[in-house]
């Protein structure tokens, strides 16, 4: 059997993608990353979150998420939607975020809020703390936009080359958060080459690892 | 969804998958799983007993795959939803069925596809992986 990936294995994992975050990003500096990780944290406790999920619609409640610790409304404001309530994005509400901050940084910011959503839930699963933030590294962000991207159908622009899934080029507008994300992503799932393997030699078989991927994306009502 | 089938298909399962997801029939300890990925969800009161049911049946190793399942599939969601990206196409295919049955085209997030969510017909269940993710 193919060794699975252990707890320290995990830990260095989780430590190297934090201080992938604790560095500068594609447009963000590392400080301003560091906020929106922790309005993120922050956002689970969020009552008026809390009321637009009780709403028949995020719109029905007329209340706005503020700005504060340099974070913009609009970056809160995406930050929670993320966290909380993301079965119920629409294009009108992304368009609208992008208008206020740019496709580059919504993108960044959908990313640095997916990678701790995807390790404070590992932690919160196996019975861990969330791990601890570094210390933010000086230094000014890549600020580079990559070529090859264009519209393939989706809300913000992506690499034209398609590689395997879709979700699998979805960040590539800001290079450097996405290769912090794809290599939580695959270290956690994909594993390079077995991605396209049907049948996995790891302590769980590919179709218990399909279950649980399955159920953790109907709980979060994802149609993708 | 897709690649649950197909890859319980590849160990000679003829898997139901509405059974699957709502009751972890057809996959071995599947009930035992999609109980801690639901407890897990909702931060439930009974994780710590739903950890130690997946450690006890699957070992410290299935514990440790289960639960980045887990935090990989929280994160994959919310980038698939916030970027608005489309069904690819292989797996638009190989889920017509499952689509209709658990009305998943009915997810606001189906809006991103388009008209094609409608579509009826059998499913085109793919020999490989990639062609899941082939439009």
């Amino acid at each position: 059997m193919t060794p699975s990936i252990d707890r320290g294995a995990v830990a260095s994992l989780h430590a190297h993608v934090l201080a992938e975050l604790a560095s500068p990003g594609d447009w963000w500096d590392a400080r301003s990353r560091q906020a929106a990780i922790e309005e993120a944290r922050a956002a689970r406790s969020c009552g008026l979150c809390r009321a637009r999920l009780a709403a028949v619609s995020p719109e029905a409640v007329a209340e706005r998420h503020r700005s504060h610790d340099g974070l913009s409304e609009a970056a809160v404001e995406v930050i929670h939607r993320v966290v909380n309530d993301p079965g119920r994005l629409t294009r009108r509400w992304a368009d609208s975020q992008v208008d206020a901050l740019g496709d580059a940084v919504y993108a960044e910011l959908v990313a640095v809020t997916a990678i701790i959503v995807a390790i404070d839930m590992y932690a919160r699963s196996i019975g861990a703390s969330p791990p601890m933030l570094g210390e933010p590294v000086d230094g000014p962000p890549a600020r580079e936009r990559p070529a090859g991207l264009g519209d393939v159908g989706a809300w913000i622009p992506m690499t034209e080359q398609k590689a395997l899934a879709n979700v699998s080029r979805a960040l590539s507008l800001v290079p450097r958060t996405n290769t912090t994300w794809r290599t939580l992503v695959n270290d956690s799932y994909s594993r390079g080459p077995q991605m396209v393997a049907l049948t996995w030699e790891r302590a769980l078989s590919r179709p218990q690892v399909e279950l649980i991927a399955a159920r953790v994306s109907q709980l979060n009502e994802c149609f993708y | 969804m897709a690649l649950l089938r197909a890859s319980s298909s590849a160990l000679g399962d003829d898997l139901d998958v509405a059974a699957a997801l709502t009751r972890g029939e057809g996959v071995a300890g599947g009930a035992l799983l999609r109980e801690f990925a639901s407890a897990a969800y909702f931060d439930a009161p009974d994780l710590a007993a739903r950890r130690a049911d997946v450690e006890a049946a699957f070992g410290e190793a299935g514990l440790v795959e289960a639960c980045l399942t887990v935090g990989a599939f929280s994160g994959l969601t919310r980038v698939a939803d916030a970027t608005g990206i489309v069904l690819d196409g292989g797996t638009l295919a190989a889920t017509v069925d499952l689509r209709a049955e658990l009305a998943l085209n009915d997810m606001s997030g189906a809006l991103n596809t388009g008209a094609v969510v409608h579509d009826v017909g059998a499913p085109i269940i793919p020999s490989a992986v990639a062609d899941l993710f082939v439009d």
